[in-house]
């Protein structure tokens, strides 16, 4: 019997062995950013297109995710260093341990919910979104955060008045196109594209609900901004000079980022113009947030502010 | 008066293969007639057909004058194997036929412990899995279960075949006092010669395949038979010979 | 023999809580990947009634699935294992859609029933269907043809020949496909729910898991897996007492 025990110790060690070679072996020069298919991490696809990497003598490793909560899980898991991501997801996160700082804005506003072009004339307020069948990206996005805000705030009760469902940008574009949604809540191009398909019209923009509230944001593993302060320097001040380029070059930024989502050019030119593009941070926008986490419950207690969000980088880069 | 079974000209092959070759004969009311043979000659062939559990080729097999027509209760079976439901009690066993017959279940209760009151050794094991029984039990239980069948006439297919010497004897026995009791018709098949001629009233001999009859012996000595009985001993001789020069 | 089998049964669960406490509260793996048990079982205690509920609604459409699956894998079991037209009809079409995993149907669940419990029925339904009807149609090829002859030979028709052999005699081969579907049916009813759903014990992890909940995703996980043993528990139990016979 003693035996036994002792075997099952040498197993769990094994394993734990295992699991922390594991861990370490992720540590290496590469820099890995996730980042989603949408407009809002646009800096990034226009990093990417000028090479301003390559030209810093950084290599990257870029990871498409479907939204941020997956997202957050890769963060949590070591699997990516940096991320483009909503502030919520990033909340979340940081709420719930993960250790990540946010560095700078990505953007503000820039999703908008949008109703199926022949239910337009019934439903002109949220408050007409009652007993209707609403895509959002997913649970815990900030579309997700925002709809729920606005459902609350006419008195619906998201759970219960609406049928929430979870679909990526183009899927609720199309299923928009096939009426078997009445309405969205997606990032841009989703909005524009729905317009210019004839599948939808604009209900409102996200700003409209909470005027230039924070959306994306730029996030960092500690561990990365600890052990990599320089490569972190430079990944920062990539965003910052992509961001002030997008501003400036509005027509070939929007070439860049329809090539990117293979979408068509014109219905980026329209999108792109619903974003504001900015690397600083609407900070209270992002506290409304976390204290409405905090009421419906996705998260327990509200982030140390001073830890979670460090702009001693930014200040550093951009002076 | 009519025999409760003929059977004319019986043919029956499988393929190529002729196993039963213009087999006649009859059973008369409250008889007990045993078919002996040598092992494949196709006697328990024979028994299937007339329970209509197999097709035949030529011939007729009349119950009471009329032709068969598939199997039926009218000619229930005691098998060779343990046929006996083991998913059912012993009760529930011997109600079977009645209740196949439509009667309601108290009725087919009150004629499944008439039953189980004719073969001996059954009482006080009712409610009883057959797992819990003796081979020679459980053959018991079929042989019961047969009964409440009321049939014209009981089918046999070697049903001491499987049990102990001693058991065997003793429920040879059994069946005499069943059949007395009773007063059925019985078609027995078995190839213990010894078994046949302590049984029956006339034993009929089949050749080795294609079968035919060879021989009828009717038995006229009286029972209890004596097995020892220099007249049982004589009888049992002859047929012996007669199977060993086939 | 008796304790050290008891010592090992309990030990290794209690050794791995031990080194996954340990493991987690050290930080050697990040609490948020992996919660300490402590902070797991602490959920039960915080939330017992949105568990309750959700458990509640998993195990209703689990009953309602493996209802319609049970009544209809038995029914064309015994149909399919019984009649060689009816296998013949229906052997190809059962094994090309047999091998389709019953997740492999959820988006196709989607389009015809929604997001919901209809979709929850459909797909349990077809996790559960096949085993049963397999293992039925398994069962009842296998029967004993002596039990079959039996049946015939007292008198029975086709209605009690299914009922009084066929079925009771395929019993502990239906049993155990009933058994079998019901697992993979309660396996089904949470991949179902994690995307076609919007409640349940399925539903509750992935919720869970968009807001990095880990500690809820794990209780999650142990209520399944609980449940799943005190179903096939109690199966295996009600199955003892329905064999009883054998």
């Amino acid at each position: 019997m003693k035996k036994w025990i002792a075997g099952i110790i040498a197993a769990a060690a094994v394993i734990i062995g295992v699991g922390i070679y594991a861990y370490q072996a992720q540590q290496s020069n590469v820099v890995r950013i996730g980042y989603q298919p949408s407009d809002h991490h646009a800096a990034l696809f226009v990093a990417l297109a000028k090479h301003m990497f390559q030209k810093e003598g950084i290599k990257v490793e870029t990871y498409e995710f479907k939204a941020g909560p997956p997202e957050t899980q890769a963060l949590a898991a070591g699997k990516i260093d940096v991320a483009y991501i909503g502030c919520v997801p990033a909340i979340t996160a940081y709420c719930k341990g993960v250790p990540i700082k946010i560095v700078a804005g990505v953007n503000q506003g820039g999703s908008a919910i949008v109703v199926r072009k022949d239910e337009a004339n019934k439903i002109k307020s949220i408050k007409d979104l009652k007993g209707k069948k609403i895509a959002e990206l997913m649970k815990g996005s900030i579309q997700d955060c925002i709809i729920r805000m606005a459902l609350r705030k006419y008195g619906l009760n998201p759970n219960k008045d609406v049928d929430l469902i979870e679909m990526s940008t183009f899927n609720a574009v199309q299923a928009l196109g096939a009426k078997q949604i009445d309405a969205f809540i997606e990032p841009e191009p989703g909005p524009s594209l729905a317009v210019y398909k004839g599948y939808g019209v604009r209900l409102m923009d996200t700003q409209d609900i909470l005027p230039n509230h924070q959306c994306c944001v730029l996030v960092m593993t500690k561990s990365f901004i600890r052990d990599h302060p320089d490569l972190a320097k430079k990944i920062l001040k990539i965003h910052i000079e992509a961001t002030k380029w997008i501003n400036e070059h509005p027509k070939e930024a929007a070439e860049i980022t329809a090539k990117k989502l293979h979408e068509p050019v014109k219905v980026e030119e329209i999108a792109m113009k619903h974003v504001i593009f900015s690397y600083n941070l609407n900070i209270p926008s992002m506290k409304i947030f976390a204290n409405f986490l905090l009421k419906i419950g996705y998260i327990h207690h509200l982030p140390n502010w001073s830890d979670f969000v460090d702009l001693k980088l930014l200040k550093e880069v951009a002076g | 008066m009519e025999p409760v079974l003929e059977v004319k000209n019986l043919v029956k092959s499988y393929d190529d293969l002729l196993v039963l070759d213009h087999v006649s004969f009859d059973v008369h009311e409250g008889e007990f007639l045993a078919v002996v043979g040598p092992s494949g000659c196709g006697k328990t062939t024979l028994l299937r057909i007339i329970a209509g559990l197999e097709d035949y080729d030529e011939g007729e097999v009349l119950l009471r004058g009329e032709p068969i027509e598939g199997p039926g209760p009218d000619r229930a079976m005691v098998f060779q194997e343990y046929a006996v439901f083991p998913w059912k009690t012993v009760l529930e066993n011997v109600m079977f036929a009645p209740l196949m017959r439509g009667l309601d279940p108290e009725e087919a209760e009150r004629i499944a412990r008439k039953y189980l009151k004719v073969v001996p050794g059954l009482e006080g094991f009712e409610d009883e899995y057959p797992k819990k029984l003796s081979g020679g039990m459980r053959q018991r239980v079929a042989i019961a279960r047969a009964l409440a069948a009321e049939p014209e006439i009981l089918l046999m297919d070697e049903p001491f075949a499987a049990v102990d010497a001693q058991t065997r004897n003793r429920m040879q026995e059994e069946l005499l006092k069943i059949w007395k009791e009773t007063e059925k018709t019985i078609l027995l098949v078995t190839h213990n010669v010894e078994e046949a001629v302590f049984l029956a009233d006339r034993v009929m001999v089949l050749s080795n395949r294609p079968a035919k009859v060879v021989d009828v012996v009717d038995i006229d000595l009286p029972r209890p038979r004596d097995r020892t009985d220099p007249e049982f001993v004589r009888i049992r001789a002859r047929i012996l010979e007669t199977l060993g020069a086939l | 023999m008796k304790r050290r089998s008891l010592a090992l049964k309990v030990g290794t669960p209690v050794a791995v809580l031990i080194a996954w406490e340990v493991i987690s509260r050290t930080g050697i793996i990040s609490p948020v990947l992996l919660p300490p048990p402590s902070k797991v079982f602490a959920v039960f205690v915080e939330m017992p009634g949105q568990i309750a509920v959700n458990a509640a609604t998993s195990l209703y459409r689990v009953a309602v699935g493996y209802s319609i699956a049970a009544v209809s894998g038995v029914t064309l079991g015994v149909l399919m294992g019984a009649y060689k037209d009816v296998e013949t009809a229906l052997d190809l079409l059962v094994e090309i859609i047999r091998p389709i995993p019953p997740i492999a149907w959820i988006p196709m669940a989607i389009v015809w029933f929604g997001i919901g419990d209809a979709s929850a029925f459909f797909i349990i339904f077809i996790g559960a269907f096949f085993p049963i009807l397999l293992s039925t149609r398994a069962g009842v090829k296998h029967v004993d043809r002596i039990y079959i002859e039996a049946a015939l030979n007292l008198g029975a028709d086709d209605k009690a020949l299914i009922r009084h052999v066929l079925l009771p005699a395929a019993l502990p081969e239906i049993l155990t496909g009933l058994r079998t579907g019901l697992g993979v049916g309660w396996m089904c009813v949470v991949a179902a729910e994690m995307i076609a759903a919007k409640s349940g014990l399925g539903y509750m992890i992935i919720e869970a898991q968009r807001v990095l909940a880990t500690d809820q995703v794990i209780a999650g996980m142990l209520t399944i897996g609980v449940l799943g043993l005190l179903m096939d528990r109690g199966f295996r139990a009600l199955e003892k007492r329905l064999l009883a016979w054998m």
